[in-house]
This record gives C-alpha cells, structure tokens and sequence, in this order.
C-alpha cells in the first residue's frame, strides 16, 4: 500500500504540471488528500506492521497521519480560497500544488519511518518541500525568511546527521549496524552512554528547527510570519509534530538505559528556555501571525517538559500535541481571514467582531481554548502536566513555567480583546467575508477540540497508550 | 598513504582561514572533494562496484566538481570575486582565525584520543570534527552570503569523513536518499542565493534584516 500512496503522489504532483486548469490542479489535490485519508485508515487498520523493510505502522505513526490527512484537507481548500483572492498566475499554483503534495510525502515518511538515517532524509525533504511553499508571493521579505529558513534548516539538519553518525559509534560497539528503532531499543541497554549522550545533543539541537524549540526556533518564527496562512498553519502542526517525533524516537530507544535522568535535564532546560523565550519576545510582538507563532512555540515548550515526566507526562505531550495541531491551524485560518478583510495582521488592527461576527466568535473560541481554557482539550493535556510537575515537587519549575505562561495568557488574550471588541477604526470589503466552507472547516476544529476535552475519546486514547 | 590525504585535508582547512577570495575557496572545495574520494577509496575493505561508483559519485562527481562549478557559475554571474570588494567582512581577523584552527584542531585530537575505541579512527574523527566546528565559525564570522555556503559545504564535508571515520554503513536506500537531500539542499541553496542577489544586488547579509518583531 505504501508504494501505492508514493506512487499515486508522484503522479499527482506530476500531473500538475501539465494542466492549465486552476480548478483541476486543485482537484487533484483534494484527490491527493483523499487518498491519504484513505491511507491514514489503511495504517490504522495494519498497526504494528513493516512495510519495504523501513516503515512501520506504529501507534504514534498512526496518530499523527491522521492529523496530517485531516489538516491537509482543509488547508488545502483555504489554499484554493485564498489564491484566488490573491489572483496568483498559474504557474505559481502549480508549483505550489505539486510541492504541497510533497510536502505530504515528505512528513508522511517522518512519520513512517523505522530507521534513523531515513527518518534525518525525509526531515530534510520537509525542509526543501517547505521552502518552496514558503516562497510563495515572491516579495523580498518573502526571500529573506526563505533564505534564513533553507539555511539554518539546512545547518540545523546536517547537525542531526552529525547526531546520527556519533549513534552509529555506538551501535557499533554492540555488534549492530542497522539504525531502525526496535533494534536500537533491543540493544539500549549495552551501548555507552557517552556516544548516546552527544548524539542525543546535536539529534535536539539538529531538530530543534522543525519543533520551533531553542535554539534554533527564529526562522521557525520567520517562515510562519511571511508564508501563505494554510503553510502557516501546516508548520504549526503537522511539521511541528514531525520534529517532536524525530526527537521522540531516540528518547523512546533509550528511556530505559542509564543516560534517562540526563536526557531529562537536558530536555528540561530546553523546554523552559522555549518557553520563557516565547513569554518575552511576544512582549513585543507586532503582528497577530508572529503571536500565534510564539504561542505555537510555547506549548512544543510545555510538550518538551512533559515529555520528562513519566508515562502520564508522555500522554499529555501526545495529547497536548494532538489539540493544539487542531486549534492552531484553524487560528492560522481565522488570521488568514483577517488579512483578507483589513490587507494587513498588525495588532493594531480593532473592530473584528463587528467586521465578521462567525469569525470573530470563531477566533475567541479559538484563542481561549489555545490558551487552555476548559472546556477545551489542551486544558485536559495542560492539567495532566502541572499535576505530574506538582507530584513531583520541583517548585522551581513550576513557578518558573506559571511565571511564563501567565506572560503570554495576558498577551494573547490582551491582544485578542482589542482585536475583537475595540471599535473599529479602518475600511473593510465585507465581500471577502469567509465563505461557508471555510467557515464550517474552521468550526469543526473548534468542536473538534472541545468535543476531545468533553469525551474522552477510546481511539485517541488506545492510540497513545499503546506508543507510551 | 591515507595519514597524507587526511593531513592535506587538514591542511585545506587551515588554508581556507588564511585566504579571503572566494575563488580559491570554491578551488579548495574541489580539492577537498578529490581528497574525500581517495580516503574514501583506501578505507574500503572490501572493493563492490556498487560502493566504488555510489563513492565516486558522491565525492568526485558531486563534491569535487558539480558542486564547485556551480558556485564558481553564481559567484561569477553575482559578481562576487573577493571578500574585500565587499562592505561586509570577517569580524575576525585572520590570525585570529588561524589561531581559533589550531585550537579547535588541537582539542579534536585530544577529544578523538580520549573516546578512542576499535570503530573510530581517530585521525579522521578529529580532522571531520574540526571541519564541522571551523564551518559552523565560518558561517558566523562571515558576513558574505556566498561564504555562508561555501562555509555549510566544509561542514558537509566535514560530515561525509565523520561517517568514514566510524566506517558504519547505513543501507543503500537510506544511503541514496541521503546523497539524494545533500543534492537538492546545494541546489535549493543556489536558486535562492541567485533569487537573493538579483532583488538586493548585494551578498552581505546586512541586506538579511527587515524581518524582526
């Protein structure tokens, strides 16, 4: 099945480029999509299987193809809407089409991926794919955030590499070769901890780009800030759930062995670093993408941390993974809607709700429930973290992460209010209202997570268990 | 006769803090691949087509020539001929760089001697650290775009004798799709690099910094 979805992708990403027809480039898209939700089910229905001897159908795997398959639908058709309203030649939506499938592949094999070195190749074809949907409106700005991005991205990933080679120093001490992850978990136990060690330093550092986390987190920042909002909104999720997992993986294979409390500490450093960066640079921030940018970065922050504290702290970094890739997307569509109606995102921009009741409400429902507000599901996730962090009494910790947190709950709802309820004090075209469509879309988001911090979900919650 | 081929490496990594014109960092770059390719050659145990022409292609063909003709051709087309025609500079002076060489190159080799074990070479795991670590100092004394890729070049480099020093050989799958990144992230670096130069007129990255909070 897996060739037939590599298959299918190539020839839909090919077939692009020889159509003249907007509306059927976009058609195959939607086919694309189709298609890979039909996938996402295939998967779910083979847990546990290999395919071509590199890709196995892991819970986890499982779970974030199908918030890929789901997110890409609805990005997609935002993608339709918002080209044509920008009236963009042909040529760049079909390049963007083609890419966008890519882009798909390319995150789908991170998420596949049983093998290391395979799983660092598809990580960097995010990069590449990624590029390119960023430069998307060719203005100069564009240009320079594309070029930090490939760049540092770049750099970022060749270090990961780094990271995967000094693994294989010790693999190979054990007698091993192969780098897939259940023979490295076999073997954890064996391997010294000192190459384990510096490859789980340049493996974060290296990832570090794809999951906005320190250091490498600003042209994470950047490339939301100037890509189309339906890219935006795929980096805050899908991408974001990639790198989370390329790091996953190694702390996953050698939880078990004596390195676990070192792991830890590092891990923790650098989630309150993330977080309290993304506290004092959203103090400044001008622009309401580059607010929901930082927000982005202070939950893989908050996930960063949970993923230190034990079994339960794991399934709230799965969960919390899972609900903020569902309201931060629908946000970046929202934000897309009030660039459609007031040509910029400043924050100085007032009057919303007046301009677009639906969307208004939409991105009050939005921001409450991103900033963990029952009954939303990231308050489930959020309240699972600060239990295991207050079980485990490191009161430094906690009033470190509060202190942050409390920072930004004030900036975005700050933020948020004066857009939405401040009177309105510039011109609006009300014919570029959102669209039924898109408006339903963003809606099931919304219900979609408060729907998962009402009901626990058996799915949702088998599909985790089983990975932890 | 691999120890020379390793010095000269060493030596080309020292030669690029000397020298300032960005010709004869593309040469050195060509250089290096060619020598990639001959420590390549003398560490394989066992002599498979496959290997010898995965090897060939990867060092001689792509590193030691594609490569280094294809910046030559934008570093041509963007005017670009020496780092001293430009405003942007090394924010470090050159002795200081050589010495900065010396230092890193002398801790690789007691870093290498110190995690010592029968899957390392500690010849080659020094000199590859030391050109991963003299990149990623490249990349931020510079100020020039176009030492900005030459500089991830040298730690690509760096990289591909970091993986002959351990000697671990991944699949061919993974093994392709890897050469297959390395190809297009050169390649997507020059296209915007060219995109970059034609809209600013200028490689300083002075021209990188309309995008902040």
């Amino acid at each position: 099945m897996l060739y037939v979805y590599f298959l299918i992708a190539v020839l839909f990403s090919g077939s692009i480029f020889l159509l003249k027809n907007k509306k059927w480039m976009h058609f195959l898209v939607y086919g694309f999509n189709l298609m890979q939700l039909i996938f996402a089910i295939y998967l779910y229905r083979h847990l546990g299987t290999f395919e071509i001897a590199y890709f196995k159908y892991d819970s986890i795997s499982v779970l974030f193809a199908f918030i890929l398959a789901i997110l890409s639908f609805v990005a997609a058709v935002h993608y339709q809407i918002y080209e044509y309203n920008q009236q963009q030649s042909i040529r760049t939506v079909q390049i963007h089409n083609a890419v966008y499938i890519g882009f798909n592949v390319a995150l789908m094999g991170v998420y596949l991926s049983s093998q290391y070195g395979l799983l660092w190749a598809f990580v960097e074809a995010t990069t590449l794919t990624g590029a390119t949907l960023i430069y998307h409106d060719r203005k100069k700005i564009v240009l320079e955030a594309v070029w930090k991005y490939v760049f540092a991205c770049s750099v970022s990933i060749t270090l990961a590499f780094v990271g995967i080679l000094l693994l294989s120093v010790a693999v190979q001490k054990v007698g091993l070769s192969d780098l897939s992850f259940d023979l490295l978990k076999s073997n954890a136990l064996q391997m010294d901890p000192i190459w384990l060690k510096s490859a789980f330093l340049f493996i974060l550092v290296g990832f570090s780009v794809k999951m906005g986390i320190i250091p490498m987190f600003n042209v994470d920042i950047d490339a939301k800030d100037v890509a189309p909002f339906p890219i935006s909104a795929l980096f805050s999720s899908v991408l974001l759930n990639a790198g989370f997992l390329a790091v996953y993986r190694f702390y996953q294979m050698f939880q078990i062995t004596s390195i676990k409390p070192w792991m830890n500490h590092v891990l923790l450093i650098a989630g309150v670093l993330t977080l309290l960066f993304a506290a004092a640079y959203l103090l400044k921030v001008k622009n309401y993408k580059r607010m929901y940018a930082y927000s982005s970065m202070e939950h893989a922050g908050l996930v960063i941390i949970a993923l230190t504290l034990g079994k339960v702290g794991i399934l709230a970094a799965f969960l919390h993974l899972t609900f903020h890739a569902i309201v931060k997307s629908g946000l970046f569509f929202q934000v897309g809607q009030i660039m459609r109606l007031n040509n910029r995102v400043k924050i100085n921009i007032t009057g919303y709700f007046y301009q677009n009741p639906f969307g208004g409400l939409l991105l009050l429902f939005g921001s409450l429930a991103i900033l963990g507000l029952p009954p939303s599901g990231l308050f489930i996730s959020e309240l699972l973290i600060f239990k295991e962090l207050l079980l485990q009494q490191n009161w430094i910790l906690v009033v470190l992460i509060l202190i942050a947190l409390t920072v930004i709950f004030y900036i975005l709802l700050k933020d948020v209010f004066k857009l939405l309820f401040y009177p309105a004090t510039q011109k609006f075209e009300t014919d570029l209202k959102g669209t039924v469509v898109e408006n339903s879309l963003q809606l099931m988001l919304v219900v979609l997570s408060i729907y998962f911090g009402i009901f626990q979900n058996h799915y949702l919650f088998d599909l985790i268990q089983a990975s932890i | 006769m691999n120890a020379l081929f390793i010095l000269l490496f060493a030596v080309s990594i020292f030669y690029f803090s000397i020298s300032v014109n960005v010709k004869t960092y593309i040469r050195l770059l060509g250089f290096q691949g060619v020598l990639l390719f001959l420590i390549a050659l003398n560490g394989l145990h066992e002599l498979s087509y496959i290997h010898l022409i995965f090897i060939a292609l990867e060092t001689l063909v792509f590193k030691g020539i594609l490569i280094p003709a294809y910046l030559l051709n934008i570093s041509k087309k963007n005017k670009v001929t020496n780092i001293k025609n430009f405003k942007a500079r090394r924010k470090m002076k050159g002795f200081y760089l050589i010495l900065t060489t010396t230092l890193v190159f002398v801790s690789t080799i007691f870093l290498g001697n110190l995690l010592k074990n029968d899957f390392l070479d500690v010849k080659i795991f020094s000199t590859a650290i030391t050109a991963v670590l003299m990149g990623l100092i490249f990349i931020v004394i510079n100020k020039n775009i176009t030492i900005h890729i030459i500089s991830f070049i040298i730690i690509e480099n760096g990289v591909f004798l970091l993986a002959l020093a351990i000697g671990n050989e991944m699949p061919m799958m993974v093994n392709t799709a890897i050469l297959l990144d390395l190809f297009v992230s050169v390649l997507v670096l020059g296209v915007f690099f060219n995109k970059l130069t034609y809209h600013f007129h200028n490689d300083s990255t002075d021209i990188l910094s309309k995008l902040k909070d």
